[in-house]
């Protein structure tokens, strides 16, 4: 392999953690609610913008501002969560795709109104720039986000699997009706469960923030990556959101050499268009019987 | 000391219709009360109400002396109200022993006793044998016994099951209904919801008949068995309406 095609394979790989690590909570909140969150993307903003006014100068600060944003979205997510989409759960109908639609434009123009400069960014945090090897250079930030993705993404899978309180999520997941009656707090459950993913994607954010400028209108792509994250990986089993998340990150990487600029980026869409006719359920499909 | 649950002029509504309208029902404190009536007659629906997960209204709604009219679900099952589904509603994915730890997840920590388990099993040697098994691959009668069994596992005051039998090869409802039997002779109070009006007759002291939505009949099991009702009433349609007076 020549080296350009190494270096955009470990790029995309890192890359690709961190999109697991923005789909791992929408693929929460879907599996446990199952509520789907277009207004996720810019919940990866507040870590974004967040981590941008902070603005660390060294990698002390940097750890205190991730620290920072992910309280910060965890309130902002229980807040919607209690207050949003909370009482029109058990409505039936649609109101959380039009709540949580409406809330990713309120998002979008509140940091538009807030952050009129596109395309900001901050000093690198990390006290070295990039490792070289070989005719390969990778930038540190990126390898920082795709490891700390990759260590949180394991933190949240022994969350699920192995604990309680996982334990309960996952209850809730598989049959809603079970849960209500072993006398599982649902709602107490879906905060959570909602928190605990609003949080995951500011702290996802806020290791983006280094490595690509944060705009308003991010909010909306990242939104739709996490998506495709979710459901190439399938509603079976945590894990194929990390492998789709990857793949998403190698097809961007890999796609950049053969194809220039945005239409690299339109040809990695029809790739998944692909994968999702060839296996509508996903990598990890939802093991069921009659 | 009190009936265990008492119920006066409960209603309860699916969606815009009252499936269930002004129910009188009580069962005493370790008492086996079987509640029968033909498909379509609201048993389901009253133990949803029952259990909260239906809009309910009623004069009256007590658990142990206690109002538990407006608490939701897990504030009953926590309180010791347990429901056993129809559909068992079971965690498909979940190993059989998980699905049990689940049963007693209402229970504070300090309530949670090591033992419940163990009796669980014992009760059911089949699920000791499943224990590592996704329940969505066990056959029927092994989810109507995990099904118990992980009601068993809230430490259930009152046990509401909801046709146990349902579906099930004879001999299975056999070890079903033992276990059952076993369950309130160790003093948990039973609600017991059945088609299968031989089986629920045997086990059970006293019955109350359902017909579209209310209560057309009660009294002791043995007196009701040779009844018109019984006869006709819900088994076939020539007494439709008839209330006996017992």
């Amino acid at each position: 392999m020549s080296s350009t095609l190494v270096q955009l394979v470990l790029t995309g790989l890192l890359q690709g953690l961190l999109y697991s690590l923005i789909g791992l909570g929408l693929y929460l909140v879907f599996s446990v609610m199952r509520v789907v969150n277009f207004a996720h993307g810019y919940l990866v903003l507040i870590g974004m913008y967040g981590v941008l006014v902070l603005d660390p100068q060294n990698l002390l600060d940097y750890a205190v501002a991730l620290v920072i944003v992910a309280v910060l979205a965890a309130g902002v997510g229980y807040a919607v969560e209690r207050f949003l989409i909370e009482p029109g759960l058990d409505k039936g109908g649609h109101s959380q795709l039009v709540i949580t639609l409406s809330l990713g434009i309120v998002f979008q123009y509140t940091f538009q109104v807030l952050f009129p400069d596109p395309f900001q960014t901050i000093a690198n945090p990390w006290p070295w720039d990039a490792v070289t090897s070989g005719g390969v250079t990778i930038s540190v930030p990126r390898i920082a986000a795709g490891v700390i993705s990759l260590v949180l993404g394991l933190a949240v899978s022994w969350l699920v699997y192995r604990t309680r309180a996982g334990k309960i999520m996952r209850a809730c997941s598989e049959s809603l009706s079970g849960a209500l009656h072993v006398g599982v707090h649902v709602p107490r459950t879906y905060r959570t469960t909602f928190v605990l993913g609003a949080a995951l994607a500011a702290v996802a954010g806020g290791l983006l923030l280094p490595i690509q400028p944060v705009s308003p209108l991010l909010g909306l792509e990242l939104t739709v990556k996490a998506f495709i994250v979710v459901v190439i990986g399938g509603s079976g089993a945590l894990w194929g959101t990390v492998v789709a998340g990857v793949l998403l990150g190698l097809a961007e990487a890999v796609g950049s050499l053969y194809a220039p600029g945005s239409l690299a980026t339109s040809l990695v869409y029809a790739l998944f268009f692909l994968v999702i006719l060839l296996r509508p359920q996903g990598i990890v499909s939802s093991v069921r019987t009659a | 000391m009190g009936p265990a649950l008492e119920v006066a002029g409960l209603t309860v509504r699916r969606g815009r219709s009252e499936v269930v309208r002004e129910v009188d029902l009580v069962v005493g404190e370790g008492e086996c009360v079987c509640l029968v009536g033909s498909n379509g007659a609201g048993k389901t629906s009253l133990i949803d109400g029952l259990l909260g997960v239906l809009p309910t209204r009623a004069e009256r709604l007590e658990f142990h002396g206690e109002d538990i009219a407006g608490t939701p679900p897990w504030e009953r099952v926590r309180r010791g109200l347990v429901v056993v589904p129809q559909e068992r509603e079971l965690f498909p994915g979940l190993s059989v022993l998980d699905n049990l730890e689940l049963g007693g997840v209402a229970l504070s920590r300090g309530k949670a006793r090591a033992g419940t388990l163990d009796d669980v099993l014992a009760l059911f040697p089949r699920l000791a044998e499943r224990r590592a098994q996704p329940a969505g691959t066990l056959s029927g009668g092994e989810r109507s016994m995990l099904a118990v069994g992980r009601g068993l596992m809230a430490q259930p005051r009152m046990l509401v099951l909801d046709e146990p039998s349902l579906g099930l090869a004879p001999m299975v409802v056999t070890t079903i209904m033992a276990a059952i039997a076993e369950v309130n002779a160790a003093g948990t109070t039973v609600l017991l919801v059945e088609q299968n009006v031989h089986q629920a007759f045997a086990l059970a002291d006293r019955a109350y008949v359902l017909e579209h939505g209310a209560v057309v009949g009660s009294g002791p099991t043995a007196e009701l068995a040779g009844s018109d009702l019984m006869q006709h009433g819900f088994l076939g349609s020539a007494a439709h309406g008839t209330v006996v007076d017992t």
